[in-house]
C-alpha cells in the first residue's frame, strides 16, 4: 500500500514537471542506466583481472611450496635410509648434510606458506599442524635417530634401528602424500573459486543491465502515455469539432506541464466556440425576426396607407361632381393638383405594395417558356408599342425554369423603360439571350437616351429616379421590382449604357432553379433560393457581355 | 341605418332584397351606400362594425328565417374578430353557411384570396380606389346576385 502509494506520488510529480523537465529526465535516466551499465561492467572486469592476479601471485607459490614440500618428504626418507645403511663415514655426513638441507628448505616453505595464507584461518591451522608434525620429525632425526646410528656399527642393530623407524619414514611418507592431496585439492578449488567469483561478476552486471533497461523502459512507457495519449486525445477531439461542432471535453487531470496547459486551452476554446456559436443562432433569429419585421412592415405600411388613400380618392370623385362648375380657374388648379397628387400616391404605394409582396412571398419556380412569356408582355404594351411606333425585335429565347409571373412583370418593365426613355427616336427594343456557364443571361437592349454610368447601382434603387417627373412618369419602383425578381431567382441584373447611345440592361437566371421546381414545398424553395443568390452573384462576373 | 330605396320589381318594403355590411371602416359603408344608389339597387342595406356584431346580427337579431340577409358583404381587416375568422365561424355553422358571402377587403394577399374561397366564400373582390369603378361593381353585384342568380330562402321564391 505504502510502495503503491509512493509511486504514484512519484507519478504525479512527474506528471506535473515541464514536459521539457520531463524528456531531460526521462534521457538523463535512460543515459543514467546506459553510465551505469559501463561502470558495473569495467568494475566487474577489473575484479575479475584482480583475482587473476591475485591468484597468480598467491596461488602458484602456494601450490609450488606444498608440492615442494611432498617432495622433500620422500627426499627425507631417502637420506634417512641412506644414513641407516652406509658405513662409509663420508656417507653418512652427506646423508646428514641432505637431512639438514631439506629440513631447512621445509622450515623454508613453511614460513612462506603462513605468510601466503595468513589470512586463510583454515590453511593456517593446517600449515601450524604440518609444522608440528615437521619438529617432531626433525627432534626425533636429531635427537634418536642420529646418534644412533653414529653409535651402532654392527648391521643387525642397524636393521633394528631401521626397523624401529620405519614407521617413523612411513609417517613421513604419509604426510608427502597427503600434502601432494593436499596441493591437487587445493588447486582444484581454486578453479571452482575463480569460476565462482566470474560467475558472480557476470550475475551482477546482468541485473545492472536489466535495472538499466526496465528503468529506461518504464520511463519511455510513461512519458509516451503521458504526452502521446493525451495529444492522441485532443487530436481526436478537435477532429470532432470540425466534423460536428460537438467535441467533447478533454480531462487535464491538473496537470500543470505544457501538455496540461494545451489541453486546457483546447477546453477553453471547445467552450468559447460554443458560447460563440449560441451567440451567433441568437443573433441569427434575431436578424431573422427582424428581418421578417422589416418585409411585414413594408408590405403592412403600404397597405394600411392605401385604405385612407382610397377613402380620400373615392371622396375627391365625389366631391368633384358637387363642385363641378362652381371654381374659378384657380380653384380648378388647386383641385386638379389635389387630384393628380392622390393618384401619383396611389400609384407610388401601389408599387411598393408590389415590391413588399415580392419579398414576402414564397417563390414557386416553374418550367417557362420565355417566348410566350415575352410575346404575353408584348400583349400587354401593345397601345404603348403602337402609340411610339417602337419597333421590339425578339430573338430565340430559353426555356427556363422559374415564376412565370415575376418573369413577365421583369420584362414587361424592361421593355417599358426602353420605349419610356427613348428621347424622340423610334424606340428599338432588343431582347435575346445567351447560354453562360450556370444558366441564362438575358438582355433587353434599346436605342433611348441612355444613362451616365455613375448611376448604374442607384437605377435600380427603390423609388430613386434619374429625370424629373414632368420629363418622364414614373414611381421610381420599375428598376427596383426586377433587382428584386431577378435577386430571388438566384440571377444579378445589371446594366450597360452611354449617354445618348441607347442602354442594355442584362439579368442571369440560375440553373439550379429547375431542381427546385421538382420537389418540396413554396416556402423552403424560397428559403434555398435565397441561399444562392451569393453563389450566383460570383459567377455572374465572368460573364461576357458584348 | 337603414336604407330604402325604391327597386320596381319590389311591391313592398317587406320584400325588399336584404344585405348585410361588414366593415370597420364607416366611410366605406358610407360610399358603399352611395354606389348602391348611383347603381340603383333598391335594397335594405345593414350595417356592421365588426366581426362579432356580425355574428351576434346572424344569430340573434335577424335570425328568423324572413329576416335573414340575401348576402353578406365581408371585409377581411376589422379589429377584434377579423374577417376571416368571422367567415370561417359562419361556415361552420349550419344555420348560417348557405348565406352567399362576398369579400369587399383591401387586402391584396394571394393567401387571403385563397384561404377565402377555400372557406367557401362566392366572390373576392378588392376594393377600388375610384369611385366609378364601385359603382361599376356594385352594378354588377345586383345584375348577378338579384337578377341571375337564385338565392336560397329569398323571400319572393
Amino acid at each position: 500500500m505504502a510502495e503503491k502509494g509512493v509511486l504514484s506520488d512519484l507519478r504525479k510529480h512527474f506528471a506535473n514537471l515541464r514536459l521539457s523537465t520531463k524528456l531531460s529526465l526521462s534521457f538523463g535516466m535512460v543515459f543514467l542506466a546506459f553510465i551505469a551499465v559501463i561502470i558495473t561492467a569495467s568494475l566487474t572486469l577489473s575484479e575479475l583481472s584482480l583475482y587473476q592476479q591475485d591468484s597468480f601471485v598467491r596461488d602458484l607459490p602456494a601450490t609450488e611450496g606444498m608440492a615442494t614440500l611432498s617432495v622433500n618428504m620422500r627426499r627425507m626418507k631417502t637420506a634417512v635410509q641412506m644414513f641407516i645403511l652406509l658405513e662409509d663415514p663420508t656417507g653418512k655426513d652427506k646423508a646428514i648434510a641432505e637431512i639438514e638441507q631439506v629440513t631447512k628448505e621445509n622450515e623454508e616453505i613453511v614460513e612462506q606458506l603462513k605468510d601466503i595464507f595468513r589470512n586463510d584461518r583454515e590453511m593456517s591451522d593446517l600449515l601450524v599442524s604440518i609444522e608440528s608434525r615437521l619438529n617432531n620429525f626433525n627432534k626425533r632425526i636429531k635427537g634418536v635417530f642420529i646418534p644412533a646410528g653414529f653409535a651402532a656399527k654392527d648391521l643387525s642393530v642397524k636393521t633394528s634401528a631401521l626397523r624401529d623407524e620405519r614407521e617413523n619414514v612411513n609417517q613421513m611418507e604419509a604426510l608427502a602424500n597427503e600434502l601432494k592431496e593436499l596441493t591437487t585439492k587445493y588447486a582444484a578449488g581454486q578453479a571452482a573459486r575463480a569460476k565462482q567469483q566470474a560467475q558472480h561478476s557476470i550475475g551482477v552486471l546482468w541485473s545492472v543491465c536489466l535495472l538499466g533497461v526496465t528503468t529506461s523502459l518504464a520511463l519511455v512507457v510513461m512519458l509516451l502515455r503521458m504526452t502521446i495519449l493525451p495529444l492522441s486525445q485532443l487530436t481526436h477531439s478537435a477532429k470532432q469539432l470540425e466534423e460536428s461542432n460537438s467535441a467533447v471535453l478533454v480531462k487535464d487531470e491538473g496537470r500543470t506541464d505544457e501538455i496540461g496547459a494545451l489541453t486546457r486551452t483546447f477546453n477553453n476554446m471547445v467552450k468559447a466556440i460554443k458560447e460563440r456559436e449560441v451567440e451567433r443562432d441568437k443573433a441569427l433569429a434575431r436578424l431573422e425576426v427582424s428581418n421578417s419585421e422589416l418585409k411585414q412592415f413594408a408590405y403592412v405600411a403600404a397597405h394600411d396607407l392605401k385604405e385612407p388613400l382610397r377613402t380620400i380618392s373615392n371622396y375627391l370623385s365625389l366631391l368633384g361632381e358637387r363642385l363641378d362648375g362652381k371654381l374659378d380657374d384657380k380653384g380648378e388648379r388647386f383641385w386638379k393638383t389635389v387630384v393628380d397628387s392622390s393618384h401619383r400616391m396611389d400609384a407610388l404605394i401601389s408599387g411598393l405594395l408590389t415590391y413588399a409582396k415580392l419579398g414576402s412571398k414564397a417563390l414557386v419556380p416553374q418550367q417557362v417558356d420565355m417566348n410566350d412569356v415575352v410575346a404575353k408582355v408584348l400583349g400587354d404594351l401593345k397601345v404603348v408599342v403602337n402609340e411610339s411606333g417602337a419597333k421590339i425585335e425578339r430573338h430565340n429565347l430559353p426555356l427556363i425554369y422559374a415564376d412565370g409571373t415575376q418573369m413577365g412583370q421583369l420584362v414587361q418593365n424592361l421593355v417599358a423603360n426602353g420605349i419610356k426613355f427613348s428621347g424622340g427616336n423610334t424606340p428599338r427594343v432588343d431582347i435575346g439571350a445567351n447560354r453562360v456557364s450556370n444558366g441564362w443571361m438575358f438582355y433587353v437592349r434599346d436605342n433611348g437616351i441612355g444613362f451616365d454610368m455613375q448611376f448604374q447601382e442607384r437605377i435600380f434603387l427603390i423609388f430613386q429616379r434619374l429625370h424629373g417627373r414632368e420629363e418622364y412618369a414614373g414611381t421610381g419602383l420599375g428598376l427596383a421590382v426586377c433587382k428584386r425578381i431577378v435577386e430571388r431567382h438566384g440571377g444579378k441584373i445589371w446594366a450597360e449604357s452611354k449617354v445618348g447611345e441607347g442602354s442594355t440592361f442584362f439579368f442571369t437566371l440560375p440553373d439550379d432553379l429547375q431542381s427546385l421546381a421538382i420537389s418540396g414545398d413554396g416556402h423552403g424553395k424560397a428559403e434555398d433560393v435565397e441561399n444562392f443568390v451569393g453563389h450566383s452573384n460570383t459567377t455572374g462576373s465572368d460573364v461576357s457581355v458584348r | 341605418m337603414v336604407s330604402l330605396v325604391n327597386f320596381s320589381q319590389f311591391v313592398n318594403q317587406s320584400n325588399l332584397a336584404k344585405v348585410v355590411v361588414a366593415d370597420d371602416d364607416q366611410s366605406a359603408v358610407e360610399l358603399l351606400r352611395e354606389a348602391f344608389e348611383r347603381s340603383s339597387f333598391s335594397c335594405e342595406l345593414d350595417a356592421v362594425f365588426s366581426g362579432q356584431q356580425l355574428l351576434d346580427y346572424l344569430r340573434k337579431d335577424h335570425a328568423k328565417d324572413n329576416e335573414r340577409p340575401s348576402l353578406i358583404l365581408l371585409d377581411l381587416n376589422m379589429p377584434g374578430k377579423d374577417g376571416r375568422q368571422t367567415l370561417s365561424e359562419i361556415k361552420a355553422d349550419p344555420s348560417l353557411r348557405d348565406i352567399p358571402i362576398i369579400v369587399m377587403t383591401s387586402s391584396e394577399l394571394e393567401e387571403d384570396i385563397e384561404k377565402s374561397y377555400q372557406s367557401g366564400v362566392n366572390a373576392y373582390l378588392k376594393k377600388p380606389s375610384v369611385f366609378a369603378d364601385l359603382v361599376k361593381m356594385t352594378s354588377a353585384i345586383k345584375e348577378f346576385w338579384f337578377g341571375c342568380a337564385t338565392l336560397p330562402h329569398h323571400p319572393l321564391t
